[in-house]
């Protein structure tokens, strides 16, 4: 359970991650365009952030403390069963200084992945406090500009888990 | 007479024509003189001596970490007598770009081009649109020229320091210093550092200390600087680092003044930067040179390389293959060929010429015996080899990998069969080299050196020098490069000076109307990527792409052996490189200096690998472990 607390005029931020044009590997994209068809309460933003991380790194940098909370969308293929939907709230645990060198070596040279993005915005201090990651399993990565039918189909159920997690606490709060 | 092993001689008038007399005259089997050459021991012998010395290691880096792309190595070291006695470069990958470009639109060649690099992508973009305007006979008006200029610059702007601080950078900190010299690193927190006064370093020890990965001010400070360049670089290519303005004969975007002013407002943070980078650099190599001259022999070659030249002079540039000696002997790098340190030709024609791509140890089938070729000449009328890219066919074929046969998905491109390299260090060598710079008021060539000057920003103006050196090795590499930045910044400088006047005058065109010819046309885009070297040829008919070929930089370092068994630039520059690394016993090995010259290349992958599986390309990028000097 994240533990929100937000101050007058901090956002939460909805951020989708992902090579683009890569079906269910653009889930984080794709995603994000279907949310910005929907109405939001004021303090939700929604950004897509499919970058270099060095480049995300530089836009949080961009507006130091203006987010409570980021809510990531993503895919990754981690070898679970295709369709697979996981969310977890990220730890800020120690960081290995090697793997974020690595992780800054490999964003400046173009790669896009949540993985490094974490990496790197934790090490340089660019995270809000609270941040949540929904990421899919792809059901298919190749060439395309929408995500799998499977997927598609659950958008609706996708969408009411990221309004869930970008508003409850906040809402909570308001209340 | 720049060739000295293909069958090219030149008539009276300096025209190129095939040599008389010999009956197969491209074939692989004729001999051939190299400069440079490396010769290393049997692949049995080595088997030999691994089975029965415990002092002879195998030495593998897969991935090679800190580059982007799948480069693996692959290397058996003796450490009693410190030295590699095998080398073997692989691209773990296939680069399907010349299939992918097969059948479509060749204006589509800018866009899908752009992706063959996620650090380099404006270059394929620009190559490919003067690829195309050379195919199509069209030339964009001088402001187009001087944007496309002002693009090109700012990439390096991004990509050079990145390089220096960021990837090759962190093998020079206290770190790794420490951890795989510990006194090379007691004498650095003793040495003073000779242009203090110009980086603010008082020692080389307090130097190393802010090369430091993630804590260091000089690797913060370039990861700043990538920034400043980048944002100026969207300015005027709408986005990094797959500009969206790039087209056949110019740019689709609009530049005002305040367009020039936005970018002025970038690029001149990078004069009091590339003082600090050229100084820190200087006195890095010196250094290590001082500490141990054994240094000069790490990653030493010949000084074997080859590029084409940037930089286009608006006032002569006309895009066509006919006039290609006089607009490229005009641009701000000027092209060339360098064989063993001599610059023996700056003719983009001969350059052409001289360029071929061999695949014996190559997972790909052969597409000529040498002889029948659907171009003999090229559109000037001189001999062209059936092995080069206009004549050229990609063929893949995955097989198991064998060391003594094919173990690579790069090939082996050439210069008049020799082993040559690319890099950003090539264009500063040859523009030194070549004393054709046009009037400015910032570079100057020398015929042995290049002579900048830096203007007042913060800092004073400053005078910087850069002599052709008489070692070519890992420092060398990376000294260049730094100068690189520099010449880069004052490219940039005249380019901009020179935008502004025409802006002034109204000659505010950017870019010329085409229509895509039907009929059979050839291009060739030359070009050069932040890493060196770059070539897009291609063949169009009935509006569509029938045949493109890509030569990238990371392709010609990273080549395997050659038709002649000679080994590619990684492999040459690794069987040279002694080990100066300090360790006890062989498991603590850690490879520092290997890791030193394969990146002294500025290795970057992807333009040389990528998958194609049919019906899509995957990308699939996984974040790797520290595989290198920690792992």
């Amino acid at each position: 359970m994240l533990v929100a607390w937000m101050v007058d005029g901090m956002k939460v931020l909805i951020a989708g991650v992902g090579h683009p044009n890569l079906k269910d590997l653009s889930f984080g994209q794709v995603l994000l365009q279907h949310l910005q068809t929907q109405p939001w309460p004021d303090f939700v933003e929604l950004e897509n952030l499919s970058f270099g991380a060095i480049a995300v790194l530089q836009w949080f940098e961009d507006a130091p403390g203006k987010y409570a909370r980021v809510v990531f969308i993503t895919a990754a293929e981690r070898d679970r069963a295709p369709g697979t939907l996981e969310t977890h709230i990220w730890r800020f645990l120690p960081l290995d200084a090697e793997k974020v060198q690595d992780a800054v070596a490999e964003s400046v040279t173009g790669i896009i992945g949540i993985d490094n993005l974490l990496l790197i915005l934790q090490q340089f201090n660019a995270l809000p406090a609270e941040v949540e990651i929904i990421e899919i399993e792809p059901v298919d990565s190749s060439i395309g500009f929408e995500c799998s039918p499977e997927i598609t189909a659950r958008f609706d159920e996708f969408s009411k888990l990221v309004r869930a997690k970008a508003t409850v606490q906040v809402a909570t709060k308001n209340e | 007479m720049c060739f000295k092993n293909l069958p090219i001689e030149f008539d009276a008038q300096g025209k190129p024509f095939l040599k008389g007399g010999i009956r197969n005259p491209y074939s692989t089997k004729n001999a051939i003189t190299s400069v440079g050459e490396v010769k290393q021991m049997s692949y049995d012998t080595v088997r030999e001596l691994l089975a029965r010395n415990g002092y002879i290691k195998d030495v593998d880096f897969d991935p090679v970490t800190r580059v982007a792309g799948a480069l693996a190595f692959h290397g058996v070291a003796d450490l009693q007598n410190r030295k590699f006695i095998e080398a073997r470069s692989m691209a773990t990958l296939f680069r399907g770009y010349e299939i992918i470009m097969q059948g479509r639109d060749p204006r589509d060649a800018i866009f899908i081009t752009s992706r063959a690099c996620g650090v380099c992508g404006g270059v394929h973009s620009s190559c490919a649109a003067l690829g195309i305007e050379m195919a199509f006979g069209i030339t964009p008006p001088p402001l187009g020229i001087i944007v496309r200029n002002l693009l090109l610059s700012l990439e390096f702007l991004y990509d050079n320091p990145l390089h220096l601080f960021l990837l090759a950078g962190p093998d020079y900190s206290e770190l790794i210093v420490k951890a795989t010299t510990p006194s090379l690193w007691d004498k650095a927190v003793k040495t003073a550092a000779p242009n203090a006064e110009h980086h603010g370093y008082a020692t080389i020890g307090d130097l190393m200390r802010d090369m430091n990965p993630l804590s260091g001010h000089l690797y913060l400070e370039a990861l700043h600087m990538t920034r400043v360049a980048r944002e100026a670089y969207v300015v005027i290519g709408g986005k990094y680092p797959h500009p969206e303005t790039l087209v056949p004969g110019g740019v689709s975007t609009t530049v005002t003044l305040q367009t020039f002013n936005e970018i002025y407002t970038r690029l001149h943070q990078f004069f009091d930067y590339a003082k600090k980078v050229v100084t820190i650099w200087d006195d890095l190599t010196d250094f290590f040179y001082d500490a141990n001259p054994a240094y000069r022999q790490n990653g030493m070659r010949a000084a074997n390389m080859v590029d084409f030249g940037i930089w286009d002079d608006p006032d002569t540039y006309d895009a066509t293959y006919e006039n290609c000696n006089e607009w490229g002997n005009k641009r701000w790098a000027t092209p060339g060929a360098v064989i063993g340190g001599e610059l023996v030709t700056t003719d983009l024609q001969n350059i052409n010429l001289g360029i071929e791509e061999f695949i014996d140890h190559s997972f790909y089938d052969e597409w000529s015996d040498g002889n029948g070729m659907k171009h003999p000449n090229d559109p000037k009328g001189a001999p062209l080899s059936p092995y080069h890219p206009w004549n050229k066919q990609t063929l893949p074929r995955p097989a198991g990998q064998n060391w003594r046969e094919k173990y690579t998905w790069a090939t082996s491109p050439r210069w008049d069969r020799q082993v040559f390299e690319a890099g950003s260090y090539a264009r500063v060598w040859n523009t030194a080299a070549a004393q054709k710079l046009r009037p400015n008021p910032f570079i100057e060539s020398t015929g042995t050196s290049l002579k900048m000057l830096l203007p007042k920003a913060a800092k004073p103006e400053m005078n910087i020098e850069w002599k052709i050196p008489t070692d070519w090795n890992t420092f060398e590499r990376n000294k260049a490069r730094a100068y690189g930045v520099a010449f880069t910044a004052m490219v940039a400088m005249n380019d901009w000076m020179k935008g502004l006047d025409l802006l002034k005058k109204g000659e505010t065109k950017v870019s010329t109307d085409f229509e895509i010819p039907k009929t059979n046309r050839i291009g060739v885009g030359f070009w050069g990527a932040g890493r060196g070297f770059l070539s897009h040829h291609m063949e169009l008919d009935k509006g569509l792409v029938t045949n493109y070929q890509i030569v990238t930089p990371s392709t010609i370092n990273a080549s395997p052996m050659d038709a002649w068994d000679k080994h590619g630039p990684y492999e040459e520059a690794m069987l040279n490189t002694p080990i100066l690394e300090e360790f006890d016993k062989a498991e603590d090995y850690k490879g520092i200096d290997l890791l030193r010259t394969l990146r002294s290349f500025d290795p970057c992958m992807p333009c040389t690998t990528h998958i194609y599986a049919g019906e899509h390309t995957v990308v699939r990028e996984v974040n790797t472990c520290a595989c290198g000097v920690d792992g």
